[in-house]
């Protein structure tokens, strides 16, 4: 794929291995992501989803390294960085929102102190012009009396206000891309729709590309323009999230949605996918879904395939990892 | 207390759900229940409502669910339900008996009738015993049968709930979220309880896994002609799952239906921005029709009217003034909102 001007984030074939050796948590992920777009990368717990978040930042913990692959952000290789570049990367090129806003917020701190430090230690406002400039970013976010929630404490925040204002400080910096790592799961669904209602009324107004990592299908179909959906570490499905939605094509995608939906199928059971993934980096050869999977379950000659060779990503623009959508595509 | 105002304008108004529903004989009878813990601060104490007159009934059977946002009380009804902890007022009627006089070794003796599943089922479990000796626990607690007797029993139940004989010997760590969520129903049934009350039994676990544990509650509701309360704050699992369901705000009940009738024709504007909110449609949709920005009131200064007014955007100058009761809607149809006829109509897309 080509670099052009478009393009914000390029990730190409990134390997992360544990340290001491083992199984690659994310293996050969790549994923683009153009200036301006909202891409979803969806996966459930072990997929290596947040792992990939903070693999593009270098924020990886201690234990796992990138083993291969690269990450160009605006041009520049991300896994060359150091010391000045990735201060400068993290949070003037990308912000960051997470699950739990309390924890990334600084107890001992006034909101406005938080907010005002892309200001002042990034932009290099002095502190009086960067507060006058925290209260328009409060505002903007819709924190409701916003000069009296600038001088509160994080435990005076609910978690809406405090995600709110993980928000304000993350735009602050205003960053080209923001990466969202499950940002209203621990929120109540009323507030969780409020806040990514408000996520995208922002990201319209000033245009920059969101990275959000969710385990819930049903909250990024009317958010994303892209969905890439991962599996034991590797994309397996890749696509315009209305494409994705109305006609996935890999049966790990079709599954999750309908799991994720909760509608009773036709004999009023909820579908559910056999076994775990839990161990599905461990598989060899083969597809790494198709122990779990109907499709290699049921054709006799696609068993084999399935169970021993594994299927690249085929397809353009709509790119699949399955033997049997392959099959038929090509039919 | 609602007593005081019937005499003029008793014909006219709808009866109160506390009236109605004191008629029908239920398994499960909760009535006018209060919790109010303490926050005690310098110099001074003053309640916290958590539970503010809650009054459910629960027929035989029937699996009721109670959604709502955290801090609407659903957790702490499942702990007044299930007796951990003490109500602060009101009465629990379960099959005829008075379910809150029990205590000390009477209380110990029908615990069994009412068993909990947790949220997260990590924590349920104690990570050093294996499955078999936790699932046998509570039975050997309770003096049921020798240790070979409770042996057989774990192992039935485990192939009940779907998990082979293997899982007897493993401990939680080498067992996956569902797998364990699994462990946790099997144990609680081996008491035989009436009623099973489960507090967010999915909310810890993956789409592929809930789906695996609800399915599972649903067989065993059907083996086994379970009672269930279903606490969540996912409508999409009390709307697969549940009979009836009642919709918590602020320490009270505010809309009480059949599942089938409470998503056609929700009342509450509460509930419509849940629905909204919980069902996103393609395409995005605009909550600010359903809620006005706001904060839920906090449980140390209870408003004076209606708990929801400070984010209803219906809010009438008479909301504020006086608390709304749980008024009949239909004729299984209870709602908590004083002009519910009048914005009702107007607002919910009808959905397929």
């Amino acid at each position: 794929m080509s670099h052009d001007a478009e393009t914000l984030l390029s990730v190409r074939d990134l390997t992360v291995t544990p340290t001491g050796g083992g199984k690659p948590i994310i293996d050969g992920l790549s994923l683009q992501i153009r200036r301006g777009e909202i891409v979803a990368l969806v996966g459930e717990s072990g997929s290596g989803k947040s792992m990939t978040a903070l693999a593009i930042t270098r924020l990886l913990p201690r234990g796992l390294r990138i083993t291969s692959g690269e990450v160009v952000f605006a041009g520049r290789d991300v896994t060359a960085m150091s010391g000045d570049d990735l201060n400068h990367l993290r949070g003037a090129g990308i912000g960051m929102l997470f699950q739990q806003p309390h924890a990334m917020l600084d107890p001992t701190a006034r909101v406005r102190t938080q907010v005002a430090e892309p200001l002042t230690i990034g932009k290099g406002l002095s502190r009086r012009a960067a507060f006058a400039r925290v209260i328009d970013l409060m505002r903007s976010v819709r924190i409701p009396a916003p000069e009296a929630r600038a001088m509160a404490y994080s435990h005076e925040l609910s978690g809406g206000m405090a995600q709110r204002v993980m928000m304000a400080t993350a735009l602050a910096a205003e960053p080209d891309l923001l990466i969202a790592d499950e940002p209203t799961t621990a929120l109540d669904v009323t507030v969780q729709a409020q806040i990514l209602q408000l996520l995208k009324a922002e990201q319209a107004r000033r245009h920059f590309a969101i990275l959000l990592i969710t385990h819930d299908l049903t909250v990024v179909q009317a958010f994303a323009d892209r969905i890439a959906v991962m599996y034991a570490g590797r994309i397996v499905e890749e696509g315009p999230a209305a494409r994705i939605m109305d006609a996935p094509q890999h049966p790990y995608t079709r599954a999750l949605i309908r799991c994720s939906l909760l509608e009773p199928e036709a004999d009023g059971r909820l579908l559910s996918i056999p076994g775990s993934g839990s161990t599905a980096r461990d598989i060899g050869c083969g597809c790494r879904f198709a122990p779990r999977c109907t499709l290699a379950r049921g054709d006799s000659h696609l068993h084999d395939r399935c169970h021993q060779a594994e299927p690249g990503l085929a397809g353009h623009d709509h790119t699949v990892r399955c033997h049997a959508s392959q099959t038929a595509s090509a039919a | 207390m609602m007593k005081a105002t019937i005499p003029s304008i008793a014909r006219r108004a709808a009866p109160d759900y506390a009236e109605t529903s004191r008629r029908d004989p239920a398994f499960l009878s909760v009535d006018g229940l209060c919790k109010y813990y303490t926050w005690r601060s310098f110099g001074g104490s003053r309640p916290i409502k958590s539970l503010d007159g809650v009054t459910l009934r629960v027929a035989k059977g029937e699996i009721m669910g109670i959604v709502g946002e955290s801090g609407c009380g659903k957790s702490t009804l499942a702990k007044v339900v299930t007796r951990l902890t003490s109500a602060t007022a009101g009465q629990i009627t379960l099959d005829g008996e008075d379910w809150l006089a029990p205590r000390g070794e009477a209380l110990r003796r029908r615990r069994p009738q009412v068993q909990l599943v947790f949220q997260d089922p990590h924590g349920a479990l104690d990570p050093r015993m294996t499955i078999g000796t936790a699932m046998a626990a509570p039975m050997a607690a309770h003096g049921i049968g020798t240790p070979a007797d409770r042996r057989d029993r774990v192992l039935a139940m485990l192939a009940e709930v779907g998990l082979d004989e293997s899982f007897h010997d493993r401990l939680p760590a080498q067992c996956s979220g569902g797998q364990l969520q699994r462990v946790v129903i099997g144990r609680a049934l081996l008491l035989e309880p009436q009623l099973l009350v489960c507090d967010e039994p999915t909310s810890a676990l993956d789409a592929s896994m809930r789906t695996q544990i609800l399915n599972l509650l649903m067989d065993l509701r059907a083996r086994r002609g379970l009672t269930m309360l279903m606490i969540s704050h996912d409508l999409r699992v009390v709307r697969y799952m549940c009979d009836r369901i009642a919709v918590m705000y602020a320490g009270q009940v505010v809309e009480l239906a059949d599942r089938d009738h409470l998503f056609d024709h929700p009342a509450h504007p509460y509930t419509r921005a849940l629905i909204a909110s919980s069902l996103l449609e393609p395409g995005g949709i605009d909550l600010s029709r359903h809620l006005r920005e706001g904060e839920v009131p906090s449980p140390l200064a209870m408003p004076e009217g209606c708990r929801f007014a400070s984010r209803c955007p219906y809010a009438q100058p008479d909301c504020t003034a006086l608390e709304p009761a749980l008024k009949q809607a239909g004729s299984r149809h209870f709602v908590r909102c004083r002009h519910w006829n009048t914005h009702a109509a107007a607002t919910m897309p009808p959905r397929g």
